[in-house]
């Protein structure tokens, strides 16, 4: 399974990557010969009201699935993560203050924060972004804090500092390593589920904007034509759920290996 | 008494026969009854007639109020709280003779003193309003039943502004009641009366027992659903949830045509979309770059990806402005579409590389939407690269307002007379101008319009003007399309308008 | 008990002071303004007139003094006056609490009586061929994302089985069959993640229970297969099912802004979107703050719960 889920995934990434050779046709390129064409030859997975090759937009999109993904999972995780470090390992007044603030981000649903978000910042890839990665950020640092919080009490910790070590050469070098496997694990959990934000968000109008070709804003401009030309709408919808079920897959094989007692 | 063969036959036949009766005849007698559901995606911002410019707003007035006088479906204007109408012949004056025992829906007769009393408030208070009305200076009753308008200077379009969406009656006492605010509540003279409105779901108006049109309206209850996907409406009309519907995407119409269950009805529409440009934006000032715009866009290809070919290609006076038109030959010869002539406009204005521009859309307009890849395509063959901005439709307007745009996909519900059509949007000093553009020689043009009263040299001059904006072009005239609305095949009465206002709704029963 | 009580209501009081001055700063950080929405598209705007709406609705005032006037009405139960509709915020709410609590609660019903049922089959048929079907089913619900779902849904029945729910939302009060019809297939879709996480967390804990001694125990002293499973494998495993389906109703609360889009209905979650595309300040604040009222509301009702299962659980941070 994780195999499969990794080869996908893998897929999923070249296609992003190398859109620009691999796609058949510009994204954007209207062709009004062939408009709301059904799949065919010349175009695999048929045309859109702009005669528009619906597999080239497929692949594109993957592009702002991906990089919306990455970077607020990332961000959320570097950032999250150091203030969880922060506040299980050094404890007090910033452990308090930093968990006050991460109780505000949690006091609201996560897909309605997002949402929020998004539609306060003005529609557009960077407001998915950002969304999701405020979403995300006091959950990363929550898993980082609580490990954190057993770890430092235990002896080699303290024989360390002993040793005369500084307190952030303690968190990196010696704490952080010990704690990473859940927080990894929630990471490619993340990920896959920023995928589908990502793709909630702009079939709201509210992330890529057409003519900017993304997932989800495909499945907004195909569900008007879902009686005519299903396609235009069922195909982007595939591409959603296998790239999170991919990462799903690799992150339950993560899982059974870091963190068996999850 | 047992019914022979052929009297059964005679009845089915009969039946049949009625059937196949065109469409006007069999829509000769609705019944009264109720409850009348019609349904549309877009809820009303506000109500008040004045303060309120949106179409949402325009289109639901009639339904409450009435105006002085109202274009029928062919454009032609008819008496309506006014009774007849007459011009001095100094061109200053106008006066009207008000219809006489009509009521509001409050109970107090209709006068001369709710005439000026509306007129009073608009002119004070409407910025949007105002501007149908800058040339009156102000309004006198002259006794109960009448009133005149006195006009800075001759003003033809006087009639055509008070049918236009700014034209409704309304009472003081309607808005002293609720407390200065029209917008949340009706109180007018026209066919129905607001009983309840819940915000994005639903209006519920009831028969006005008293309207003075005899024998109106036809339904009891009137039910306006906001239903704001479109495919959801499609269903309803389908599943006979929904009486009446609005269609806005044209390509539902396919879906829908052959229902048989259904009655569809598909006109001209007197609005239409367009493409806006600033004129005094880089290389947008020169107009040969603007002429390249225009002659490098293909109109009809717009048109049919935004409206599914359910639509027209359209002179600066639309369709349904029949004795404004000009000649088809005379206007179609702009819009074919010729690519080495634009290239050579932009050698000839120097900028032959191509440029940048942004052009912004809004993403809930589904026109503006679906129209501008299009033009980009196609301006990207003259080397425009023309760069889509979705902009939130409260952003877009404050930089409307501000003119902060290089161009922008937009749309009009269009204008019954041309005077109201041009002046406000073109003319350099005097009115909006949207284009930021100066052309002296329409404005005098503009100018001469609106004091001419005599309909042949009027015709001659907006001749004139449609010309100078096709050959100068601060806009593009995209297309117009078409106006599509759908009955159950048992609702009688109903007409479509040019204008998308509901005025046919009063008229109509189940 | 009441100790734990008190520090976690105050620690809500203060979370939802943060709460209130966060979303006061980022609705004005938001360019535009309800004066914009209000003038439209075709008018000719004087400055005057600008200033006057923005008197009216107070937007001359500085920010602090706004947000004192706002906070000042929270603490007496004022929640405001929505600036589009002139009805009270409160009132608009609750016109549409119904209907996404329903939604909600239908969700959860649904998600707990396909999720537990698939995970205790699938425990207890471990590496069969329902097991299988069972995991990649779980893995494929977490996978498809609630709007493609709906689509998909829709187009499935109003297309090829020409079947279509009332488009006009009707009350359960009203209309208890109309209502249900209308709420089916959102409550589906809204609930198919949920019970893909419990199906999955019911299987991880039937698992553990299966194995432990106690069961083998049980099962030696021959009680039948399904005694064992379903009366003190289940048992058992409850606890963190019931914890885990806790937090899911707070998840599917947030769920329901998408899906009450992509349904269009009536909801709490399309009233803040559209409050916010309105510029309808005091309805997205009060409306927000609401919503994370609920949620905490129900997040400690579960601790309390998960407390009250489980006696061993400490009452600490």
């Amino acid at each position: 399974m994780v195999v499969v889920g990794a080869v996908v995934a893998l897929l999923i990434v070249v296609m992003a990557l190398f859109a620009d050779r691999l796609a058949p046709h510009p994204p954007d390129d209207q062709n009004f010969d062939l408009i709301e064409a059904r799949p065919s030859r010349a175009a695999l997975l048929g045309t859109d009201r702009y005669g528009r090759d619906v597999l080239s937009r497929v692949m594109y999109g993957s592009r702002v699935s991906l990089y919306v993904a990455v970077t607020s999972t990332a961000v959320a995780m570097l950032v999250g993560g150091a203030f969880g470090l922060t506040a299980g390992y050094v404890g007090g007044a910033w452990d308090n203050a930093i968990n006050r603030v991460m109780d505000v981000f949690f006091s609201i649903p996560g897909l309605l924060l997002a949402v929020g978000i998004a539609a306060m910042r003005g529609p557009g890839v960077n407001s998915a972004v950002v969304a999701i990665t405020i979403v995300y950020l006091p959950v990363f640092a929550r898993v980082m804090r609580g490990p954190v919080l057993a770890e430092r009490e235990k002896e080699y910790i303290e024989a360390v500092r002993a040793l005369g070590a500084s307190r952030l050469v303690v968190a990196l070098k010696h704490l952080l390593p010990n704690v990473v496997s859940p927080f990894v694990v929630q990471g490619t959990v993340a990920f896959s589920q920023a995928i589908l934000i990502e793709a909630s968000l702009s079939y709201l109008g509210l992330s890529a904007q057409p003519p900017t070709p993304s997932w989800g804003n495909m499945l907004n401009e195909g569900r008007t034509y879902l009686e005519t030309a299903p396609w235009i709408s069922v195909f982007p919808g595939i591409a959603i759920m296998l790239a999170v079920l991919a990462f799903n897959l690799i992150g339950d094989g993560l899982r059974d290996v870091l963190d068996p007692n999850a | 008494m047992d019914m022979t063969r052929r009297q059964l036959l005679g009845t089915a036949g009969l039946s049949l026969g009625a059937l196949s009766l065109p469409r006007a005849a069999r829509a000769q007698a609705p019944r009264a009854g109720g409850p009348l559901i019609s349904a549309q995606t877009t809820e009303a911002t506000g109500l008040d007639p004045q303060l309120v410019p949106a179409l949402s707003r325009s289109r639901r007035s009639p339904l409450t109020y009435n105006q002085l006088v109202r274009f029928d479906p062919d454009m032609t204007l008819q008496p309506e709280l006014a009774e007849s109408w007459q011009v001095s012949p100094d061109g200053h004056a106008w006066t009207f003779k008000l219809r006489q025992g009509v009521k509001f829906h409050d109970g107090q007769e209709f006068t001369s003193a709710d005439v000026k009393f509306t007129f009073d408030r608009l002119l004070e208070k409407s910025q949007a309003g105002k501007s149908d009305f800058n040339a009156v200076d102000k309004i006198e009753p002259a006794g109960k039943y009448g009133v005149k308008f006195v006009t800075k200077e001759p003003f033809a379009a006087l009639p055509a502004a008070l049918g236009g969406f700014f034209g409704f009656i309304i009472s003081e006492a309607g808005v002293t009641k609720n407390g200065g605010d029209l917008n949340k509540a009706a109180l007018g003279t026209g066919p129905f009366i607001l009983d309840d409105w819940k915000v994005e779901q639903q209006m519920v108006f009831k028969r006005n027992p008293s309207y003075w049109k005899k024998g109106l309206p036809h339904a009891d209850q009137l039910i306006l659903r906001v239903i704001p996907d479109e495919a959801n409406i499609v269903a309803a009309l389908r599943t006979g949830q929904i009486h009446h519907a609005f269609i806005e995407d044209n390509k539902n119409y396919n879906l829908l045509k052959d229902e048989k269950s259904l009655t569809g009805y598909r006109s001209s529409r007197l609005g239409y979309d367009y493409l806006n440009m600033s004129a005094n934006r880089g290389p947008l000032k020169d107009v040969r770059v603007r002429q390249a715009i225009s002659w490098a866009v293909d109109r009809a290809q717009v048109m049919r990806v935004a409206t599914a070919g359910f639509g027209r290609l359209t002179a600066p006076a639309t369709a349904p402005m029949k004795q404004w038109q000009l000649p088809e030959a005379q206007w179609m010869k702009y819009y074919k579409p010729d690519v080495e002539k634009a290239k050579k406009l932009m050698a000839e204005a120097g900028v032959a590389g191509g440029f940048t521009v942004k052009c912004m859309v809004i993403p809930t307009f589904p026109t503006m939407v679906s129209g501008a890849p299009v033009i980009a395509q196609q301006l990207k063959r003259i080397g425009i690269t023309m760069e889509i901005e979705n902009v939130e439709y409260a952003i877009w307007i404050k930089r409307w307002i501000a003119h902060d745009f290089d161009m922008t996909m937009n749309s009009t519900p269009g204008y019954g007379d041309p005077d109201v059509a041009f002046f406000r949007s073109l003319h350099s000093t005097k009115g909006q101008n949207w284009n930021s553009w100066s052309v002296p020689e329409l404005d005098a043009l503009l100018e001469e319009g609106r004091r001419t009263m005599d309909f042949k040299k009027r015709k001659e001059i907006y001749d004139k003007v449609q010309v100078m904006i096709l050959e100068n072009v601060p806009h593009l005239w995209l297309y117009s399309a078409d106006l599509i609305d759908f009955t159950q095949a048992t609702v009688k009465g109903f007409r479509q308008h040019p204008t998308a206002l509901l005025y046919g709704l009063e008229a109509t029963g189940v | 008990m009441t100790r734990y009580l008190v520090v976690r209501l105050y620690s809500m009081l203060l979370t939802l002071l943060g709460l209130t001055v966060l979303v006061f700063l980022m609705l004005r950080l938001i360019p535009g303004t309800v004066v914009e929405q209000l003038i439209g598209a075709d008018a000719v705007v004087s400055p005057a007139m600008v200033a006057e709406l923005k008197r009216f609705f107070g937007l001359d005032q500085p920010w602090w003094l706004q947000y004192a006037r706002w906070l000042g009405g929270l603490v007496h139960g004022d929640l405001g006056m929505s600036w589009r509709t002139g009805k009270p915020v409160l009132a608009l709410i609750l016109e549409r609490l119904p209907l996404t609590i329903e939604l909600t609660l239908l969700a959860v019903a649904f998600s707990l009586l396909l999720g537990i049922p698939a995970g205790v089959v699938s425990a207890a048929r471990r590496d069969h061929a329902v097991d299988n079907v069972t995991r990649v089913g779980a893995l494929l619900g977490l996978s498809i994302p609630v709007f493609w779902q709906g689509t998909m849904l829709i187009l499935f029945f109003s297309i090829y089985l020409r079947w279509m729910p009332p488009v006009v939302w009707v009350d359960f009060w009203a209309d208890p069959k109309g209502n249900l019809t209308i709420m089916a297939l959102p409550a589906v879709c809204l609930g198919t993640a949920s019970a893909a996480n419990i199906a999955r967390t019911t299987r991880a804990c039937m698992l553990d229970v299966l194995r432990s001694e106690y069961i083998r125990t049980a099962a030696a002293k021959g009680l039948t297969r399904r005694l064992v499973v379903l009366k003190h494998a289940l048992k058992n495993a409850l606890i963190p099912i019931v914890t885990v389906a806790g937090l899911q109703i707070g998840i599917l609360l947030g769920g329901t802004v998408v899906v009450e889009e992509v349904f269009t209905l009536p909801g709490v979650g399309r009233l803040v979107l559209w409050s916010i595309y309105q510029r309808d300040y005091p309805l997205t604040q009060s409306t927000i703050l609401f919503v994370a009222v609920m949620f905490m509301t129900i997040n400690l009702g579960v601790d309390l719960l998960y407390a009250w299962l489980d006696p061993r659980i400490h009452y600490s941070r």
